[in-house]
């Protein structure tokens, strides 16, 4: 209370000049909202009449039209933030009816990060081979991954990357030289060739060729027409002209959180195929 | 307020100043969010070009005198990666409107390691020195493939130090993802230059 009182003697003291003002009348109403003493007397006195004054003019009818202008300014800029943050989040959305094997975490960076920070061990996560990444031909070059789901998408694997650049193979390919290009960024689509005809594969082709970060190949006995996976999440369809393929390619191709090993590239890795009678090296 | 809607040209005029200074604040936010030149992140930015450099050049000297398949195939991964990501931290530093250079090797991380760094002759943690370098450079197959990942399992787990180091002390999420990634991905090489390093080793024995 002391140092209140000392302000307000200190303002009084400095401001002369405004008390003056305030005095005058409804001019002094600037310096209602200085919050010193002063203003609070001012209040009290001067500009309450002229608050009494003006009051008569308020019965003027409102000024509608300003006031739908405003609204609809602020009407439209706040659709218009809200659009935005829409979209962005949307497109942070894995598409609708994929198949993840993250259990509880949303994508590998999420999984990797919990592991880095102690959370969870790779023994607790549902599929802890999601996080699995040794070149299982190392200790032994004659060693040959195996794989909990099928096609495989992700876990150990070969130390040879399948040739990813937009690459259309007519025949089988090694799984463990294609996990090691979902590695790095790549989205593999499969197609059973029992269930999938000759036009059938030239439009899935199409959706590959040209297309860096892809591939293409078939996988007998798959029971599904058409299978696509990335690193550590699938999808499968009967349907070759299911939109969900190209939305699956869309988000998946280089995915900043769903890509294993960042910034690799699909060049310069293997281009034969089991059909070549050439298994692969290393 | 139903004086205000009275007076139009005073009603503009507070919009005109509130957004002024939304858009001042906004600014302002934006402008010190980014790291400064002696920011921990800048320097770590600087300092990992430069290690990444050095893998690259050793690997691209194994892409091309190695004879290992799986060796010369990470050997070809690290180059292609490392220089993509060199690419990244010139990017950051660029955005941030910082130096990209500073000749002062760790100064980020802290007196400790700046003295370390010092010691060795301003080589960052991991780093092969020109001697080691000269050696690699005269070796070719299986011996060039054997130094190469000895260096690069040291080179490798300097980079994995500094990341962590720098997961310690910053705390932006653009730096922090690229470190956790460099932990990830590092260490994932480094089992496997092991692995194959050993399998050529044996190899040579027999």
């Amino acid at each position: 209370m002391a140092s209140k009182k000392q302000t307000a003697s200190k303002g009084s003291g400095k401001s002369t000049g405004k008390g003056a003002v305030v005095e005058k009348g409804p001019a002094g109403r600037k310096d209602a909202g200085t919050g010193d003493s002063k203003g609070g007397l001012s209040k009290s006195s001067a500009p309450a009449a002229s608050r009494k004054g003006r009051a008569v003019q308020v019965k003027q009818p409102k000024p509608w039209g300003l006031i739908l202008t405003f609204t609809g300014v602020g009407v439209v800029a706040l659709g218009l933030i809200g659009a935005a943050v829409f979209v962005v989040w949307d497109r942070s959305q894995p598409p609708q009816g994929i198949t993840d094997f993250y259990g509880e975490y949303a994508n590998y960076s999420e999984v990797s990060r919990a592991l880095q920070d102690g959370d969870v061990t790779e023994d607790e996560l549902e599929n802890p081979w999601v996080v699995q990444q040794t070149h299982i031909d190392g200790e032994d070059p004659a060693a040959v991954p195996e794989y909990e789901i099928t096609p495989p998408a992700g876990g150990n694997h070969l130390s040879q990357w399948q040739n990813c650049t937009g690459s259309v193979y007519d025949a089988p390919i090694m799984d463990g030289n294609a996990v090691h290009s979902l590695e790095h960024g790549a989205v593999w689509l499969t197609y059973d060739p029992a269930l999938v005809d000759g036009d059938g594969i030239k439009a899935l082709a199409s959706k590959v060729e040209g297309r860096d970060y892809s591939l293409m190949s078939p996988y007998p006995e798959l029971g599904v027409a058409v299978s696509v996976q990335a690193w550590g999440v699938q999808y499968q369809t009967d349907d070759i002209d299911d939109p969900k393929i190209d939305e699956f390619m869309d988000f998946y191709i280089q995915n900043a959180d769903n890509t294993a090993e960042a910034m690799a590239t699909c060049s310069n890795g293997l281009t034969t195929t089991t059909a070549d009678q050439q298994m692969p090296t290393g | 307020m139903s004086r205000l809607w009275r007076r139009p040209a005073l009603l503009i005029a507070i919009t005109a100043v509130l957004m002024l200074g939304a858009g001042i604040g906004v600014g302002w936010v934006a402008g010190t969010s980014a790291p400064g030149n002696d920011s921990v992140e800048a320097g770590f930015a600087r300092d990992m070009q430069t290690h990444h450099q050095q893998a690259v050049e050793m690997a691209m000297y194994e892409w091309q005198h190695g004879s290992d398949p799986a060796m010369t195939a990470i050997a070809y991964d690290i180059a292609t990666s490392q220089s993509a990501e060199i690419g990244m931290y010139r990017t950051w530093l660029r955005d941030w409107g910082v130096q990209l250079s500073s000749g002062e090797p760790m100064a980020w991380a802290g007196d400790e390691h700046e003295h370390d760094s010092q010691e060795t002759g301003g080589l960052m943690p991991g780093m092969a020195t020109d001697e080691q370098m000269a050696e690699f450079r005269s070796l070719t197959g299986s011996e060039a493939d054997v130094m190469f990942a000895d260096l690069m399992i040291a080179h490798h787990i300097g980079g994995v130090d500094m990341a962590k180091i720098v997961i310690d002390l910053s705390d932006d999420p653009l730096v922090l993802d690229a470190a956790r990634r460099t932990i990830t991905v590092q260490q994932a090489d480094i089992e496997n230059l092991q692995n194959h390093r050993d399998n050529i080793l044996n190899a040579v024995e027999e």
